[in-house]
C-alpha cells in the first residue's frame, strides 16, 4: 500500500468557532492509482492535500505513506519525503520569479546541495521534462513572462524532477482554457501509465474521465463514487 | 545551488530594496567608523597630554597660568620667570622629592628669528620631564647651540635655525605628540641662557630678575601626599608662586572634551540601533510580501531550517555589502581628512595609530554586517512558527 488514510481530523478557527476542514476521512491507494476528488469550493480538499504531504499535521487519524506515520517524522525526515518521494503541484501560482524556468525546474534537486557531478545529470533531466512538457525553448524565460499555462506546465515539470512516486496536484487545470487543461490531464495519464501515482483535486467534474477512482468531498467528508 | 547562490538570486531580483538597505548599512558603518575614531582621536590627544606633561606638579608665577597652559597645549609661545630665591625655595620644600627648572622663552616675528616658536630650555642633570622622551624619541641631548625641535617645525635633522640671531643646529626631530610641544624648541640649559641674553639685548621688556631664575619648575612629590592638601600649602606658604598639577590641565581638558566625545560615540551607537529597527521593519514587511513564496519552497521540500539559513544567507550578504562598502567608503573619503583635523584641532586631536585604527574599521565592519542577521533572525520568527498550509491556503 502506498497511502493509507484513517480517521483523518483537522479544524480550523474562523473567528469564534471552529470550523472543520476534514472529518473522519479515510482511504487508501496503491502504487497504480490516480485518485481524482472533486468538490465545491471550501469542501477541504485543499486541507486534505496538504495533509497528505504533511505540509499540515492532523488533529486526529493518520496518514501512513509507505508505511510511515507523516505526522510522527520529524520537519526534517517530511520536508526530504516531499523532496523525493512525494511531490506537490500546489494551487494556483507556484514558480519563483527570481530564478529562470529551468531553475525552477531543478530547484527541489539544489534544496540539499547538489553531489559533484549530479549538476550536468540535473540539468539534462530538466532540459528533457521541459521538452516533454513541450515548453523547452522556454528554458532561459522568467516565469512571469509564461502564459498560465506554460507556467502550469513549468510546475508539473518540476515536481517530476525527483521521480516521485506519489504527485499530489492541487487544482492544476484551475484557470485554464479547455484545450491547455486536457493536455495537462493527458500528460498526468501519461505519467500514471508510467508508474506514478497521482492525487489530484479539482472542482471541474469533467476532469473525472482521466482517473481511475473518483472521490468527492463534501462539508469535510469524502466518499469514494 | 546553495543557499548563498539562492540568497543571493534573491537580493539580485530587487536591485532597488537591495541598494536601499545597502546604503542604510553603508551610513551607519560610515558614521559609527567616523565617530569611534575621532573620539578615540580625541582621547588620545588628551593621554599624550598627559604622559607628555610628566611631572607631578609645575610652579610658575601667579598671572603666568594661562600662559602655561597656551604653551604646553596649543603651542602660544611665551615668556615669564620666577625669581631665583624662589626656585631654590621650592627645592627646599617638604613634599616635594625632586625639582628641575625650565626655561620658557618665546621668540619673535622679526628678521632674527627663523619662525614664532616656543623656546623651553631644560637642565639635563635635573631633568626627568624632557630628557626620557629625548631618549624615547632616539634623540641626544642637544649642546650649546644645537636644538632638538617638534615636529610640526619644518626642518631637518643637521639643518640650521635662526634664534634671536643665533643660528642654532638641529640635532633631534620628536614624534607628533598633538600638543603645543610639537612647535616647540627644546635647548640644554648653556643654550638657553645664551638664548635669554640675545632675547634681553633685542627686547628689554622682561629681563630675567637674576641667573637662577626660571619660569617653571617641574616638581615630583613624595608618594602618599595628598595633591590638594600640597597645592593649598605651597599657595599659603610662597608668595607669588602658584602650582599646577598637570592632571588638573588634562581634567579641564577632559571635562570640556567628555561632551564632544559621548555625542560622538553616542550619535553612531543611536543610529545603529535605529538602522537595526529599521531593518526590522523591512524584513518583516518583506517576509509578508514572500510568505508564498516560502510556502513553495516548503512544498518542494524545504525544511524550516533551510528558509532560515536562507534568509541569514541575504541578511549576512547585505550586511556585508553594506558595511564594507561603508568602510571602504569611510578609508577613502574620511581617512585622509584626518591630518587636516590634527593640525585644526593642536593637542585635543590625535590620529589613532594604524594598530588601533584597523581593529576599530575591522570592529565596526562586523557589528554592522551583523545588524542585518540581527534584523533577519527577529523577523524570520514569525515565519519559522507559522503552518506552511496556512501561508499557502487559499481554498480550503
Amino acid at each position: 500500500m502506498l497511502l493509507s488514510v484513517s480517521d483523518l481530523k483537522r479544524t480550523y478557527r474562523r473567528g469564534e468557532r471552529m470550523f472543520s476542514a476534514v472529518e473522519d476521512v479515510a482511504f487508501a491507494m496503491d502504487g497504480k492509482d490516480f485518485i481524482c476528488i472533486t468538490g465545491e469550493s471550501g469542501s477541504g480538499k485543499s486541507t486534505l492535500l496538504h495533509l497528505l504531504t504533511g505540509l499540515l499535521k492532523p488533529d486526529a487519524g493518520r496518514v501512513l505513506f509507505e508505511g510511515r506515520d507523516i505526522a510522527a517524522l520529524s520537519d526534517g525526515e517530511r520536508s526530504r519525503l516531499r523532496n523525493g518521494r512525494i511531490a506537490c503541484v500546489p494551487q494556483g501560482y507556484s514558480l519563483l520569479n527570481n530564478f529562470s524556468v529551468l531553475d525552477n525546474v531543478r530547484l527541489p534537486r539544489c534544496l540539499y546541495g547538489e553531489k559533484r557531478g549530479a549538476r550536468a545529470e540535473t540539468l539534462k533531466k530538466a532540459e528533457r521534462l521541459l521538452a516533454r512538457m513541450g515548453i523547452a525553448p522556454l528554458a532561459a524565460e522568467r516565469p512571469q513572462n509564461l502564459s498560465g499555462g506554460e507556467q502550469r506546465r513549468v510546475a508539473i515539470a518540476r515536481s517530476l524532477i525527483a521521480d516521485p512516486a506519489l504527485l499530489v496536484a492541487d487544482e492544476p487545470t484551475g484557470d485554464l482554457d479547455p484545450k491547455t487543461a486536457t493536455s495537462i490531464l493527458e500528460f498526468f495519464a501519461e505519467i500514471h501509465g508510467e508508474g506514478t501515482a497521482i492525487v489530484m483535486v479539482t472542482h471541474e467534474r469533467e476532469r473525472i474521465p482521466f482517473a481511475n477512482r473518483h472521490f468527492v468531498m463534501d462539508g469535510g467528508r469524502l466518499w469514494e463514487e | 545551488m546553495s543557499s548563498f547562490s539562492i540568497a543571493r538570486n534573491n537580493l539580485l531580483h530587487r536591485p532597488f530594496r537591495l541598494c536601499c538597505l545597502a546604503a542604510l548599512i553603508a551610513v551607519t558603518a560610515f558614521v559609527i567608523a567616523g565617530g569611534t575614531l575621532f573620539g578615540l582621536g580625541l582621547r588620545n590627544g588628551v593621554a599624550s597630554t598627559a604622559a607628555r606633561l610628566g611631572a607631578d606638579a609645575m610652579f610658575l608665577p601667579v598671572g603666568a597660568e594661562r600662559n602655561l597652559e597656551g604653551a604646553l597645549l596649543e603651542g602660544k609661545p611665551s615668556t615669564f620667570y620666577l625669581p631665583g630665591d624662589a626656585v631654590r625655595a621650592l627645592s627646599e620644600l617638604k613634599g616635594v622629592k625632586r625639582t628641575s627648572p625650565q626655561l620658557y622663552i618665546s621668540t619673535f616675528d622679526s628678521a632674527h628669528c627663523g619662525a614664532l616658536v616656543q623656546i623651553i630650555g631644560y637642565d639635563p642633570e635635573t631633568d626627568f620631564v624632557v630628557t626620557p622622551w629625548l631618549k624615547e624619541n632616539g634623540s641626544s641631548e642637544p649642546g650649546r647651540g644645537e636644538i632638538v625641535i617638534g615636529s610640526d617645525i619644518n626642518l631637518a635633522l643637521g639643518e640650521k635655525m635662526l634664534l634671536f640671531g643665533a643660528s642654532c643646529v638641529v640635532v633631534g626631530k620628536l614624534e607628533r605628540t598633538g600638543m603645543g610641544f610639537d612647535a616647540t624648541v627644546f635647548v640644554g640649559k648653556e643654550t638657553a641662557r645664551m638664548l635669554i641674553d640675545e632675547y634681553e639685548t633685542y627686547i628689554g621688556a622682561i629681563p630675567m630678575p637674576d641667573e637662577n631664575a626660571a619660569s617653571v619648575v617641574t616638581a615630583e612629590i613624595e608618594d602618599g601626599l595628598d595633591h590638594e592638601t600640597f597645592v593649598k600649602e605651597v599657595r599659603k606658604e610662597l608668595d607669588g608662586v602658584n602650582v599646577i598639577l598637570p592632571q588638573a590641565i588634562i581634567g579641564n581638558l577632559a571635562r570640556n572634551l567628555d561632551l564632544t566625545i559621548g555625542v560622538l560615540m553616542g550619535i553612531p551607537a543611536l543610529l545603529w540601533v535605529l538602522s537595526a529597527f529599521v531593518l526590522v521593519i523591512v524584513s518583516t514587511i518583506t517576509l509578508h510580501e514572500r510568505k508564498r513564496e516560502f510556502g513553495v519552497l516548503r512544498a518542494l521540500g524545504a525544511t524550516r531550517k533551510k528558509l532560515l539559513e536562507i534568509l541569514l544567507a541575504e541578511s549576512v550578504l547585505l550586511g556585508v555589502l553594506g558595511a564594507g562598502a561603508g568602510v571602504l567608503l569611510f578609508c577613502v573619503t574620511a581617512l585622509p581628512f584626518n591630518a587636516l583635523l590634527e593640525s585644526k584641532l593642536a593637542s585635543e586631536y590625535l590620529l589613532p595609530s594604524a594598530d588601533v585604527t584597523v581593529p576599530v574599521l575591522i570592529a565596526c565592519f562586523l557589528l554592522c554586517a551583523a545588524g542585518g542577521p540581527i534584523a533577519a533572525f527577529a523577523s524570520a520568527a514569525g515565519i519559522g512558527r507559522a503552518e506552511t498550509s496556512l501561508i499557502m491556503r487559499e481554498d480550503v
